[in-house]
């Protein structure tokens, strides 16, 4: 009863937090996993055990507990095609002239729709009795635009505190996973507008001119909350996550020269600057068949803020651009092989499960437009867990 | 003992194979996989019949120029039919004319004017090879050299379009024969001026850089000056890439009429409002004159 009280009071506290209105919006800093990237990013709502601080509260409610010492997640925006492998490496090399540079540049901004990279690192505790603890911190780092003179680069890094619990209720054959966390979290984040003027920033790193005290940012402390439920009958789960739930938080500016000199100590902790998160919402379905077994296959697919489908001019355009569908097989317990549309877009991926050492790779490609296949930008992920437990 | 181990050795061997099929998959599968199947099959894509009939906010939302990054679908659908290009055309004309359209909503509707008569004319291909030529235009010439025409060429015309001289024509004809220089016109005029010169009206999200590094092309063009007026400027252009291949004398064949480009006033207007002056003023040192843009 007690435990139902708690979790009442969560939502109703995560809803109030919800409602706050104010200038700048930032979004949640999600890491691109290969994991949920391998599966076509459908690995939100049905995510498990550490995959769940990002994921479905309610994934902390497991059978199992797990003890994750390191999670690093490392992705790059770039299709790993022969050609831009060539470039990276004349690059790293030096080969590359100015001219070179500024046309890959170009090139990737226009044909993949950007580029970039960002990284994940963290690790936590989830207990049996669905009590989890974490840290993680989340970065993302991306030049986009329609040519290279109108380019931005965006950055969001965060690092997060969370404390999460879920519950299991069995209701004869319906079982019920209600789970929610309360995050403590620091971001530091470019203008999500307006961006850096990413030409200028490669122009003058280029001529040796760049300084870092030109790349202003944003940084500030806030709280936020996450809930969700999945319910299941059987090997079929219906789920539904609601993330960044946030009272509004305020930023201040600093540029990158200042952590140069003064450390730690130039991260603004009472700016002025109003802040609201922008949360989030995904409902998903999915089919896992032979749990813990030789051979184990699951099938998911998810819409991300499926609210916005009944609001839009186009519902069926936006129901396809919401959509994400995966798939993975595990393997004698060890190797899983994923595979899965994201908004259209194919994805592919696999893992290796030794022991207490995990590791995931996907290539894939995400739609950045309004249309499925408008704005594509495909990219590479590696993952390597130190995990006891699953 | 000897079992355990050698299930784990299966396990390392297995696992090899696996990884091994993984990288070969991540390397070599990752151009048959840049592909959309929704796309593919027509699914989700914008009607062309029912964007004739939306109205101009409809119209707006749907192309994604007010969040600073346009739809390529919204586009091709447009121009995939005369009559809907029309209309849409219309609808926006109608937007920016009326005085009571905030600058936001009329700035908005004539970038996505201009961006539907590239498209139109096929000169999105010229526009999206100019990314890597504008750097190097600004740092061509300079002080008391100006720029040979073979370098402007050599610049603004893509490898791909090189080996395709029928293409490269139209494309440069149908540009030259554009109004596009107007429709640039009326956005930099919406824009306007403060007292200091700068840019006045400058919309948050709307791709002011891409716009201004468009407009550069589009004059460019526009001010190309064919020596045998019997030409068009699309033969012309040919004629002296060919030259340009043969070691040839490209300036036989076009002149550049730089005073008109660097004399334009609303190239300053758009590169000020792209948060680009000091480009701008590169630009026109490159270009043989001395700049103006505060």
């Amino acid at each position: 009863m007690k435990r139902k009280a708690i979790i009442v009071i969560f939502l109703i506290l995560a809803t109030a937090m919800a409602s706050a209105q104010t200038a700048l919006e930032f979004t949640e800093v999600t890491p691109k996993d290969a994991r949920t990237m391998g599966m076509g990013g459908a690995f939100h709502v049905f995510s498990q055990g550490y995959s769940s601080f990002f994921g479905n509260p309610a994934g902390f409610a497991g059978a199992n507990s797990s003890l994750t010492l390191t999670d690093l997640s490392v992705w790059a925006y770039l299709a790993p095609t022969t050609q831009n492998v060539e470039r990276v490496k004349s690059i790293i090399d030096g080969s590359a002239t100015d001219s070179d540079i500024l046309g890959y540049a170009g090139d990737w901004i226009i044909n993949n729709n950007g580029f970039g990279a960002g990284l994940s690192l963290g690790g936590g505790w989830v207990g049996k009795k669905g009590i989890a603890i974490g840290v993680t911190l989340v970065s993302d780092e991306v030049a986009a635009g329609n040519s290279l003179l109108g380019s931005k680069l965006v950055i969001a890094t965060q690092l997060n505190g969370i404390l999460g619990y879920a519950s299991l209720f069995k209701l004869g054959p319906l079982s019920l996973r209600i789970g929610l966390d309360g995050r403590a979290f620091y971001r530091v984040q470019s203008d999500p507008v307006t961006g850096l003027p990413f030409s200028t920033i490669l122009n003058d790193v280029l001529n040796d001119t760049f300084s870092l005290s030109t790349i202003t940012l944003l940084g500030g402390y806030g709280f936020a909350a996450d809930v969700g439920l999945v319910a299941g009958i059987g090997p079929v789960m219906l789920g539904l996550s609601a993330r960044d739930f946030g009272l509004e938080f305020k930023v201040g500016k600093f540029n990158v020269q200042n952590i140069i000199d003064d450390n730690i100590s130039a991260f603004p902790l009472l700016g002025t600057t109003a802040v609201k998160l922008n949360p989030s919402y995904a409902a998903g379905l999915g089919v896992r068949l032979f749990e813990n077994s030789k051979f184990e296959p699951s099938l998911y697919t998810e819409l991300e803020n499926p609210q916005k489908i009944f609001s839009s001019s186009d519902m069926v355009a936006s129901a396809l651009n919401s959509l994400h569908a995966g798939a993975q097989v595990r393997l004698m317990r060890f190797i899983t092989v994923r595979g899965g549309l994201n908004k259209g877009w194919y994805s592919l991926g696999a893992g290796i499960d030794l022991s207490f050492l995990e590791l995931d790779a996907a290539i894939f490609t995400e739609e950045l437009g309004l249309y499925p296949g408008d704005k594509g930008r495909s990219g590479l992920s590696v993952q390597v867990g130190i995990r006891f437990g699953r | 003992m000897n079992g355990k181990k050698e299930v784990f050795m299966r396990k390392k061997y297995v696992a090899y194979c696996a990884l091994f099929i993984v990288v070969s998959l991540l390397f070599f599968g990752c151009d048959a996989l840049i592909s959309n199947a929704y796309k593919t099959m027509n699914l989700g894509q914008p009607d062309p019949a029912k964007l004739k009939n939306d109205d101009a906010s409809a119209l707006l939302e749907k192309s994604g120029v007010s969040s600073g990054v346009v739809s390529d679908a919204f586009i091709k659908a447009v121009i995939s039919s005369t009559e809907t290009k029309e209309e849409v055309i219309a609808k926006l004309e109608a937007v920016i004319n009326d005085p009571g359209t905030p600058a936001e909503t009329a700035q908005a509707a004539q970038t996505l004017i201009i961006d539907i008569e590239i498209a139109d004319i096929g000169a999105d291909i010229l526009i999206d090879g100019f990314n890597e030529a504008l750097p190097k235009l600004a740092s061509l010439g300079g002080g008391d050299t100006e720029p040979e025409v073979a370098d402007i060429i050599d610049l603004l015309i893509p490898e791909s379009l090189k080996n395709d001289s029928k293409q490269l024509e139209d494309i440069i004809d149908n540009l030259a024969n554009s109004d596009l220089a107007s429709q640039i016109a009326t956005l930099a005029n919406l824009i306007g001026t403060d007292e200091e010169g700068k840019a006045d009206n400058v919309v948050e999200n709307l791709d002011y850089g891409t716009i201004a590094q468009t407009a550069v092309l589009i004059l460019i063009v526009q001010n190309i000056e064919p020596t045998d007026p019997e030409q068009t400027p699309g033969q012309a252009v040919v004629a002296a890439l060919e030259a340009l291949n043969t070691g040839g004398d490209p300036g036989q064949f076009i002149s550049l009429n730089k005073d008109d480009l660097t004399s334009n006033a609303d190239l300053p207007i758009l590169f000020s409002a792209a948060g680009a002056s000091e480009l701008y003023n590169k630009l026109m040192e490159g270009l043989g004159s001395e700049g103006s843009s505060t």
